[in-house]
């Protein structure tokens, strides 16, 4: 099923973790897909990784088979472009948004909007389901991060998280924690069970934030071609992680699944992988040269990565990894 | 004959003449050919148009093509079923057709032609009956019992006969390829050759009689078969019996089960009994209505029937392909069923599979999977590869609190917060940071309050859990702990809205004392929560937060991430209070269950910095700020901190609006009570004592609105008023002043901490209050130096404002454009950055403002 060729140009590069540990990245690009939706703005893998999903500029999310390489679903109802997309945590519904100000709570099976969230007063960058997905939670560039009741039939948010001076770039719900980036700088972190916001200020705009697994770090990129992990507790820097090209794009970084890597897209066609403890660059992956990659998203428990680019999507995986065979 | 018939035909005629044709009119007539197509009609047999309309090509119908009778609408008769029911007609489809229906193109041709029932589609050839009959063997003596089943057929044929249809197949052949039929010949040769005597049995000669006109090699369909159903035997009886039945016998279930039930109209029940339709009253009734049942319906006697139609039944594998064999169809008169003995015992009893085994984790019930279970699996396994350096081990169990966090949790409010937070700073900062970080920050921030001992000595004020409202944030008793301490709790009993507030409070004061500081409590209440709401309504957050965490930001933070200095620094932590049902629906316990707020309010951990630089008393740096802050531009110190507060979300929340004569300013919000005040403390203590003066001379029971109107007007004073004061300025201010017309961005600031004072003054209900203000050890200055600048820094900065008409713009102020330092641009996603139109709104929104005060200012004057 999985092809094993290798792009042409990938760079051998440092790799100095050979010798200590051998640590297995998503480095091997498996096969492309042409999502024929215009640019894609963002790909994500659903809850559990068996499914993706990628928004497009022309207006549509596609749900995708990433094992299959098959196209599952299209749903259409988004005025503009589609920004992001999430996907509850029994697969059954989703939730998009998108440059028609509205998030849009889909059903899966049938593809029909169950409901459709309008209050944001601009273009809505992110959106996220909390954990049992009862929840909707959208950031926008109205600063703003508003959250949507999927339960009740009101149509005003239940709380808008309007702390931030600028846009809202990225989201992270975990159980109990509300993890926003701005571009105004700061990486946010709402609490509910202390009722406490945890800002850090970055100092650039930050384009991505993402808690580590056990929810120790947060790993933020910024504006400034830097990413930083910072300590939850403290806002101290535990690393940093520099070489990639991130000074004007929205780009995504994301943690690997074991949380030994960092991983970034970069403006100049590559992906970066870094040793999360030495801060060195483990890895370059070519995808497209001098082109912007946007998005980037990380298995939940493999060592699978998509990253989009332009109108294509990449599968990447390493060496070893051998697809099983009870994909339903 | 007559003379003039004579003059004209001089013959003598017969009969009468034909009329002379007219050449011109016979054409048409006459030369039918040439009707054109358009013209020609077609008639019927009695020559009514039989088309008509021009393209419909409409048959004749009803009466001369209407569709009406001869009589009309009206029907030709009209019979009343009521009295000759039994006369009712029933009708027929035939009873309304016509001749031309019953034409050859009607739906009813009379003609002769092969109806349905003759083709093929349903012909039942002698298999089927064959098929019924075994069928009706099966049913074992039961009379009656699913009859209508075999007597009903399927509509449509199954996929299978469809598609062996399609390949050529017909009903009444066998399936395989055609052969030719070459045996048959053989067989008329080997049965010719025997010697036959007598006669011939009719039916023998015809085969060959057939076989005769068939030309050679023509082939034929195989001969069709009998399926034989095998059945598995699974009693003991012999070979072919059958026992009886003793249901049958009995005849009891098969009666209801043939019975035909049907409802009539009215609902009654019917069913009929019998043995088949169409046995009358006075017909012959069947046999088995009495269940007589004799032997003699069995067989006794094993034996094939000498029915040469059964060719069709056994027949050995080789039937078709044998074309060398003798005896290809293994029909004759002999019995040839072979016995042999099986290869495997036959299974009596089909085998039943046991259902599979449940998994002892087998889970019937769908649960969500929950994102932080399984980090929490993902934890256990990968022990191994988990950077523990970086990483603290985490006890999963517990949720990662910090000190504050347990401190928040614990709602331990007693212990001096900002002392504590002097201790974990210090702990964390070595000596040699700190002065780096001074040295970052070039002119570090005014930190002292001196004087200003009041809010040092009042750890309280940080009390984060009470709820938050900004009239319990105005301490006017700060000189007597106890009795603040009672006005905290009289303040809270009024948000919970007792009705006799002061009850609770116990103290050990004497009844005139009591009733005193009753009254005292309940008109300071009043004028204090009044102040808060006209004050709330008129300011907003957003310019508020952007000034202070731009200043912060600015000062501290910045600096401080530019030199990768990560943590307290840039670290910040806000109370938030999440909406109770956002709790509810993340499944998380209300961190603030009795709050009302919602959203961020006052800070605790944030501003620590200053606020322990502050409370750990002037030892640390307020004197090197002071050098610094004059050395450097005199606006930062000014817009330096004031206070760290965040308007409390009530005013954001349920914010009453009072009138449009009160315009919003970016100015002021939230309660003034930080210890983080910046505040140039001589003009504060300037206007504090003219407030003070002003308020001394009014009544206490005036609204306030009046002394709004003083401190704004004196706040909002144009520059030729303020010159006057300017004299008395002392030096530094003066050099403020000037310092400031350059900083525009401090205006806002400026002007809340004006606001500010208005809060923080004592009001004139009681002595104690004023006493306060009296104690203060600075003594108050003449000048108000900072208001003048703001006013010049409007006047600078929106030179055209007048020319737009005032809109009367209300509603919350978005956050001013961001200073082009920060070098933050709007983040596209995917396509090159532009610049976000939110950016320019707050432009446009700020001019309205100003337009709104200068209206404002008119009219105070």
């Amino acid at each position: 099923m999985f092809p094993h060729n290798k792009p042409s140009s990938k760079e051998e590069s440092t790799d100095k973790n050979d010798t200590t540990k051998k640590t297995l990245l998503p480095e091997q690009l498996v096969y492309t897909i042409d999502c024929k939706q215009g640019a894609v703005r963002a790909v994500r893998y659903n809850f559990d990784g068996n499914y993706c999903l990628t928004c497009g500029n022309d207006k549509t999310i596609k749900l995708w088979n990433p094992k299959k390489q098959m196209l599952i679903k299209k749903y259409t109802g988004h005025g503009y472009d589609v920004l992001d997309v999430a996907g509850s945590n029994d697969n059954s519904q989703l939730a998009s948004c998108g440059s028609d100000k509205t998030v849009i709570y889909w059903d899966v099976g049938t593809g029909q909007i169950i409901r459709r969230f309008r209050g944001h007063a601009g273009r809505i960058n992110c959106v996220e389901f909390n954990e049992e997905s009862t929840v909707i939670l959208s950031g926008s560039v109205d600063s703003s991060v508003r959250a949507w009741d999927c339960r009740s039939r009101k149509s005003s948010p239940i709380q808008i998280l309007d702390e931030a001076k600028d846009s809202i770039s990225s989201l992270q719900v975990t159980d109990h924690e509300i993890l926003t980036s701005s571009i105004d700088g700061k990486v946010r972190r709402y609490d509910l069970r202390v009722g406490t916001m945890f800002s850090d200020f970055i100092g650039s705009a930050v384009t991505s934030a993402k808690f580590s697994k056990d929810g120790q770090c947060i790993l933020s990129s910024a504006h400034d071609n830097t990413l930083r992990l910072l300590d939850v507790t403290t806002g101290e820097m535990l690393g940093e992680y520099t070489g990639h090209k991130n000074s004007k794009y929205m780009i995504e970084c994301g943690l690997n699944y074991k949380d030994d890597h960092v991983l970034s897209g970069s403006e100049d066609g590559l992906i970066y992988i870094w040793d999360l403890v030495e801060g060195t660059i483990t890895k370059r992956v070519a995808v497209r040269p001098n082109k912007v990659i946007h998005s980037l998203t990380l298995h939940p428990e493999e060592n699978l990565m998509i990253a989009a680019c332009e109108d294509k999507i990449y599968f990447f995986t390493d060496e070893n990894y051998e697809p099983p065979d009870d994909i339903g | 004959m007559s003379a003039s018939s004579d003059d004209e035909h001089p013959y003598v005629k017969y009969g009468t003449p034909l009329e002379e044709i007219d050449e011109s009119e016979t054409k048409p007539s006459m030369l039918k050919s040439n009707v054109p197509v358009f013209d020609q009609i077609v008639t019927d047999e009695e020559g009514r148009r039989r088309f008509h309309g021009a393209f419909t090509g409409g048959f004749s119908a009803g009466y001369y093509n209407t569709v009406g009778t001869k009589e009309g609408w009206k029907p030709s008769t009209f019979l009343s079923s009521r009295s000759n029911k039994s006369k009712r007609k029933t009708f027929q489809a035939n009873d309304f057709m016509d001749d031309e229906d019953r034409g050859d193109f009607g739906i009813a041709p009379k003609t002769l032609s092969t109806s349905t029932d003759f083709t093929s589609k349903h012909k039942r050839n002698a298999i089927q009956e064959k098929q019924l009959n075994i069928q009706e063997e099966k049913m074992t003596l039961s009379f009656g019992a699913n009859l209508l089943d075999c007597l009903v057929l399927p509509m449509r044929n199954n996929i299978g006969i469809k598609m062996l249809k399609s390949m050529g197949w017909k009903e009444g052949q066998g399936l395989g390829p055609h052969v030719v039929r070459r045996k048959k010949k053989k067989k008329k040769k080997s049965a010719s050759k025997m010697k036959v005597y007598g006669c011939r049995l009719p039916g023998a000669d015809d085969p060959d009689s057939d076989d005769e006109n068939i030309p050679e090699n023509f082939q034929f369909a195989p001969k069709d078969m009998m399926p034989i159903s095998i059945l598995h035997k699974d009693d003991n009886y012999g070979i072919g019996y059958s026992r009886l039945d003793p249901t049958a016998a009995l005849h009891v279930k098969e009666k209801k089960s043939s019975a035909v039930k049907a409802r009539t109209k009215s609902g009654s029940k019917l069913s009929f009994y019998g043995q088949a339709f169409g046995v009358g009253a006075y017909e012959e009734e069947d046999d088995d209505i009495y269940a007589q049942d004799s032997m003699s319906n069995y067989d006794s006697v094993m034996s094939i029937e000498k029915n040469p139609d059964n060719t069709y039944g056994w027949t050995k594998p080789l039937a078709i392909a044998g074309a060398g064999h003798k005896e290809a169809i293994g029909y004759g008169d002999t019995p040839k069923i072979l016995f042999v003995h099986a290869k495997r015992e036959a299974k009596l009893f089909p085998k039943v599979y046991p259902p599979p085994p449940i998994p002892n984790d087998f889970d019937p019930y769908k649960r969500m999977k929950l994102q932080r279970e399984s980090k929490r699996i993902k934890d256990l396994n990968l022990t191994t590869v988990e950077p523990s350096t970086v990483l603290p081990p985490s006890n999963e169990n517990q949720p990662r609190l910090t000190s504050q966090d347990r401190e928040a949790l614990l709602e331990d409010n007693k212990s001096p917060a900002p002392t504590k937070k002097a201790q974990s700073i210090f702990d964390f900062i070595s000596f040699e940071d700190r002065q780096r970080m001074e040295a970052a920050k070039r002119k570090p921030v005014e930190l002292g309050f001196k004087g200003d001992n009041k809010i040092v000595e009042q750890p309280t004020m940080v009390d984060r859990s009470k709820p938050l409202c900004d009239a319990t944030s105005l301490k006017p008793f700060s000189n007597n702990p106890e009795k603040l301490r009672r006005y905290e709790q009289y303040e809270r009993a009024i948000r919970q809205r007792k009705k006799d507030p002061y009850s609770v409070i116990e103290s050990n004061l004497t009844e005139w004392e009591r009733k005193h500081e009753q009254h005292e409590f309940a008109r300071l209440s009043q004028v204090y929560l009044h102040l808060s709401t006209n004050i709330s309504s008129k300011f907003t957050k957003a310019s508020e937060n952007e000034d202070n965490d731009s200043v912060v930001q600015r000062e501290v933070t910045e600096p401080a991430a530019k030199m990768k200095m990560f943590g307290i620094m840039t670290h910040d932590s806000v109370e938030w209070h999440p909406d109770p049902l956002l709790c509810k629906r993340f499944n998380v316990p209300d961190p603030y269950p009795n709050s009302e707020s919602v959203g961020v309010s006052k800070p605790f951990g944030g501003f620590k910095i200053l606020a322990v630089m502050g409370s750990s008393s002037a030892a640390k740096t307020p004197d090197a700020g002071h050098v610094a802050s004059e050395e450097d531009s005199e606006t930062k110190s000014k817009t330096g901190i004031v206070s760290d507060t965040k308007c409390p979300p009530a005013f954001n929340k349920s914010r009453p609006f009072i009138g449009g004569r009160w315009d919003r300013k970016p100015v002021f919000a939230g309660p003034m009570d930080k210890p983080a005040e910046k505040e140039d403390e001589k003009s504060e203590k300037k206007e504090d004592t003219q407030t003070t003066q002003e308020l001394e001379e009014k009544s206490p029971e005036r609204p306030p609105m009046e002394l709004f109107k003083s401190i704004f007007a004196s706040s909002e004073e144009d520059t030729s008023s303020s010159e006057e004061e300017k004299e008395d300025d002392d030096d530094a201010t003066s050099d403020q002043n000037v310092k400031t017309n350059e900083q525009e961005e401090s205006e806002p600031v400026i002007k809340r901490a004006s606001a500010a004072d208005v809060f923080m003054r004592p009001i004139p209900v009681k002595e104690n209050i004023l006493q306060q203000a009296v104690n203060d050890p600075t003594p108050p200055k003449e000048s108000e130096p900072d208001h003048e600048p703001m006013e010049q820094d409007e006047v600078n900065e929106q030179p055209d404002e007048k020319n737009g008409s005032d809109d009367g713009y209300f509603g919350p102020i978005l956050p001013p454009v961001r200073p082009a330092s920060n070098g933050v641009e709007s983040v596209d996603r995917g396509t090159p950055p532009k610049h976000d139109k939110k950016q320019l709104k707050h432009k446009k929104k700020k001019k309205h403002e100003h337009k709104g005060k200068k209206k404002k200012k008119d009219k105070h004057r």
